[in-house]
C-alpha cells in the first residue's frame, strides 16, 4: 500500500469510520501522518456521534460529559476529555459544529473570557486570543456607574462556512454601563495563518441574555432570554422574542421571528427549544404542554416546526412549517424533556430524534411515532434490572425511576453518590461528522 | 432496439497507447468515462492517438474493460441495469490481488476515472474494516516503525477508540 499516492490513501481512509481511523494511527508512522495531515472529507459516511453537556456542578473541574454512539446505545466516555479536564480554567460549553466543540473559558488571571475549541477525538485544544473589544475601561476620575455589568454578557458561537470550507468563531457581547449599553460582535476565521478578531457591524441589533448557541445549516442561532409578563399582548411578544441569527458565510446578523402560532394560545407560557434537523432549523414548541390549567391531565405534546428558507431580502416573516407532533405521555414535567437532534445518520431518510427524558435517553421515530429507550452503559442506573425504566431525577441518596408503560414511579436508594448523572439539561451539545484532525489545528 | 441504435450511430474510435507499447482501440464514449481522456479529447479534438506513458498495458486493459461495461449500460436507461452494474463491479474487484488492486487504483487515479477510483478505494477500505491493528499490519504487510513507547502513547491518547 506504500506505493499508493498519499491523496489516494486519504481517499481510502475517508471511507472508514472515525473510530477506525483513530485506531489506524497506531499502524505505522506514514498512516498516522496521513490521518493527521489530511482533512479527511467525511460528509458521506456515518461518523461518531458525540453528546456533550455542561456539568451543573460549577465547582467541578471536568467541564463536560460525553457520550459516544455505539450502534444503538450511548456509551459514556471519560477518555475523550481527559487532557482537556486537566488544563486549568473554567470551561463553559457554548456549542458544537461539525465535530468541534466551542467553549467559553474563564481563567483566574484573565478578566475576560476566551473562546476555546476542542476536537474531542484528537484532544487538540485551541485557545483563541482575547477579543479586540475588551471591557470598557474607566479612567481614574470616572466613577463606575451603579449596576455596572448587570446584564452584560459575552458569548461565543462556532459555525462552519460551507462555501469557503472554514470554521468561524463569532463573539457577541453587550456591555451595560448605567444607562448606556454597547453591543459588539467580532469574527475569527480559523485556519488562516494571520487570523485575528475582526469587528463586524451590529447596528440595529440589541440582544438580551442569549442562551446557548446552535449551529444549523450555515447559521449560528441564539435564543434571547429575558422575562415577559403573562399579560403582554401576543403581537408585542412576537416582536420581542426573536431568534438572533448569524450567517457564517456573509458575516451578517438578523432577527428571525418565531412562529406566530406560538403566541396564539391564551395565557401561553412561552417555552421552546431549537434543534438542528439535518441542516434545517427546527423549533420544538413545548409550551402547549405547559398549560397547567388541568394539573391532573398533562399531555406532553410537542410540536416541531421547521423553518423554510428564510427570505433575507425583505423583512418578511420567516416561514415556519409544522413538521411533526411528538406525544410522550410519560414523565409529567415537560421541562424534563430535551430535544437534542437527529439520532439516525445523516444519509438515512427516516427522521428519528434523540430526546433526553429526565436523565435517560430515548429515540423517537416521527413517522411511526414509536419511541425506544437507548441503552446507556456506564450510567449507574442503566443496570439490566431497570433497563425499561426512565430515570426521572436523582438526588444524593436515591434515584427516581418511572415506568413509561404504567406511569408508576420507583425510588431506589443508593449508598453511592453518583454525580456523573448530574447534568445541566439546558446546555446540551450534539455533534457528528467528526474531523479527526483537520489542517486548521496545524496552523493555529 | 437499443443495440441496433448504437450500431447505426457513427462512433469515433480512439487509439490509446500504454507505456509498454500496447495499443487499444476504443469508442470515444467508452474512453471519455475517464476524466483525463475526456479533457484531452475536448482540448485537442483532432488527435486520435493518445499516449499514456504512466499506465501499463495490463492495467489499462482492465480500466478500459470497466469503462466499456459502464459506458454501455449508461445508454440504456433501464433501472435494472443499475443492479447489474453493481453486481458486475462486485465481481470485478472480488478476486483482485493487492498488487493488481494498487496498480489499477493508480491507473484509475491518473486517468481521473472517479467512479472507478471510488469502487477500488471502497474495496481497500473493506479490507481494513473490522480488523485490529495487528491484523491490518499483517494484511498489508506493514512493519511498525514506531520507537518503543510511541505506539503506547498514541493508543493512550486515542483510548476511546480502543474501548
Amino acid at each position: 500500500m506504500d506505493q499508493l499516492p498519499m491523496h489516494v490513501v486519504a481517499l481510502i481512509f475517508s471511507k472508514l469510520p472515525t473510530k477506525t481511523l483513530a485506531q489506524l494511527k497506531c499502524v505505522c508512522k506514514l498512516w498516522s501522518q496521513i490521518i493527521v495531515d489530511h482533512a479527511i472529507p467525511n460528509d458521506l459516511y456515518p461518523r461518531v456521534l458525540i453528546l456533550a453537556a455542561n456539568s451543573s456542578a460549577t465547582h467541578n473541574n471536568n467541564p463536560t460529559y460525553t457520550w459516544v454512539k455505539e450502534g444503538r446505545s450511548l456509551k459514556i466516555s471519560s477518555n475523550l476529555f481527559s487532557d482537556f479536564a486537566k488544563s486549568k480554567g473554567k470551561y463553559h460549553l457554548e456549542n458544537c459544529c461539525r465535530g468541534l466543540l466551542c467553549f467559553r473559558k474563564k481563567s483566574s488571571q484573565d478578566s475576560e473570557t476566551r473562546a476555546c475549541l476542542l476536537n474531542p477525538l484528537s484532544q487538540k485544544i485551541i485557545e483563541l486570543p482575547a477579543c479586540a473589544s475588551q471591557s470598557h475601561q474607566f479612567t481614574s476620575h470616572q466613577r463606575r456607574p451603579l449596576f455596572y455589568g448587570i446584564g452584560s454578557f459575552r458569548r461565543y458561537g462556532l459555525g462552519f462556512d460551507g462555501a469557503a470550507g472554514v470554521y468561524k468563531v463569532v463573539s457577541i457581547s453587550r456591555q451595560i454601563c448605567g444607562p448606556r449599553s454597547y453591543m459588539k460582535a467580532e469574527v475569527y476565521t480559523l485556519g488562516t495563518r494571520s487570523s485575528s478578531w475582526r469587528t463586524i457591524t451590529t447596528t440595529g441589533f440589541t440582544l438580551v441574555d442569549p442562551k446557548t448557541a446552535l449551529f444549523s445549516g450555515g447559521f449560528v442561532y441564539w435564543v434571547q432570554g429575558g422575562y415577559f409578563p403573562m399579560s403582554m399582548a401576543s403581537e408585542k411578544m412576537l416582536d420581542l422574542c426573536k431568534i438572533f441569527a448569524f450567517e457564517v458565510g456573509k458575516e451578517e446578523f438578523r432577527f428571525i421571528p418565531l412562529p406566530r402560532a406560538l403566541f396564539s394560545a391564551p395565557d401561553c407560557c412561552l417555552f421552546f427549544q431549537l434543534i438542528d434537523l439535518k441542516g434545517a432549523l427546527g423549533l420544538v414548541d413545548c409550551s402547549a404542554s405547559t398549560d397547567c390549567s388541568d394539573t391532573d391531565r398533562y399531555d406532553n405534546t410537542f410540536k416541531i416546526w421547521m423553518m423554510e428558507k428564510y427570505d433575507h431580502v425583505g423583512e418578511g416573516e420567516a416561514s415556519w412549517v409544522k413538521q411533526y407532533t411528538v406525544r410522550l405521555s410519560f414523565i409529567r414535567d415537560p421541562c424534563q424533556f430535551t430535544f437534542i437532534g437527529p439520532w439516525d445518520q445523516l444519509n438515512e431518510r427516516n427522521q428519528v430524534l434523540l430526546i433526553k427524558c429526565g436523565h435517560s435517553f430515548i429515540s423517537y421515530n416521527v413517522d411511526s411515532r414509536q419511541w425506544e429507550q437507548i441503552h446507556t452503559p456506564g450510567l449507574h442506573h442503566s443496570k439490566s434490572d431497570n433497563r425499561y425504566l426512565l430515570l426521572v431525577r436523582n438526588d444524593k441518596r436515591s434515584y427516581n425511576f418511572e415506568n413509561p408503560d404504567t406511569g408508576h414511579e420507583y425510588t431506589v436508594k443508593t449508598s453511592r453518590l453518583a454525580d456523573k448523572d448530574d447534568i445541566d439539561t439546558q446546555l446540551f451539545c450534539y455533534t457528528e461528522n467528526l474531523l479527526l484532525l483537520s489542517s486548521i489545528f496545524k496552523e493555529n | 432496439m437499443s443495440s441496433s441504435s448504437t450500431t447505426t450511430t457513427t462512433t469515433r474510435l480512439l487509439m490509446l497507447k500504454a507505456s509498454d507499447g500496447v495499443t487499444f482501440e476504443v469508442e470515444e464514449a467508452v474512453a471519455t468515462k475517464l476524466g483525463a481522456i475526456n479533457n484531452m479529447v475536448e482540448e485537442e479534438g483532432s488527435e486520435d492517438l493518445i499516449c499514456l506513458p504512466n499506465v501499463n498495458g495490463k492495467f489499462l486493459g482492465m480500466v478500459l474493460e470497466w469503462c466499456k461495461k459502464h459506458a454501455n449500460n449508461n445508454t440504456n436507461s433501464d433501472k435494472g441495469n443499475d443492479e447489474v452494474n453493481k453486481w458486475w463491479d462486485k465481481e470485478f474487484v472480488m478476486d483482485l490481488d493487492q498488487n493488481t488492486l494498487y496498480h489499477l487504483l493508480m491507473a484509475a487515479d491518473y486517468l481521473s476515472g472517479t467512479e472507478l477510483v471510488d469502487l477500488l478505494t471502497e474495496k481497500v477500505a473493506s479490507m481494513i474494516r473490522g480488523k485490529k491493528v495487528e491484523e491490518i499490519r499483517e494484511t498489508f504487510k506493514i512493519k511498525s516503525d514506531f520507537l518503543p513507547g510511541q505506539e503506547e502513547e498514541i493508543r493512550k491518547k486515542n483510548s476511546w477508540a480502543f474501548e
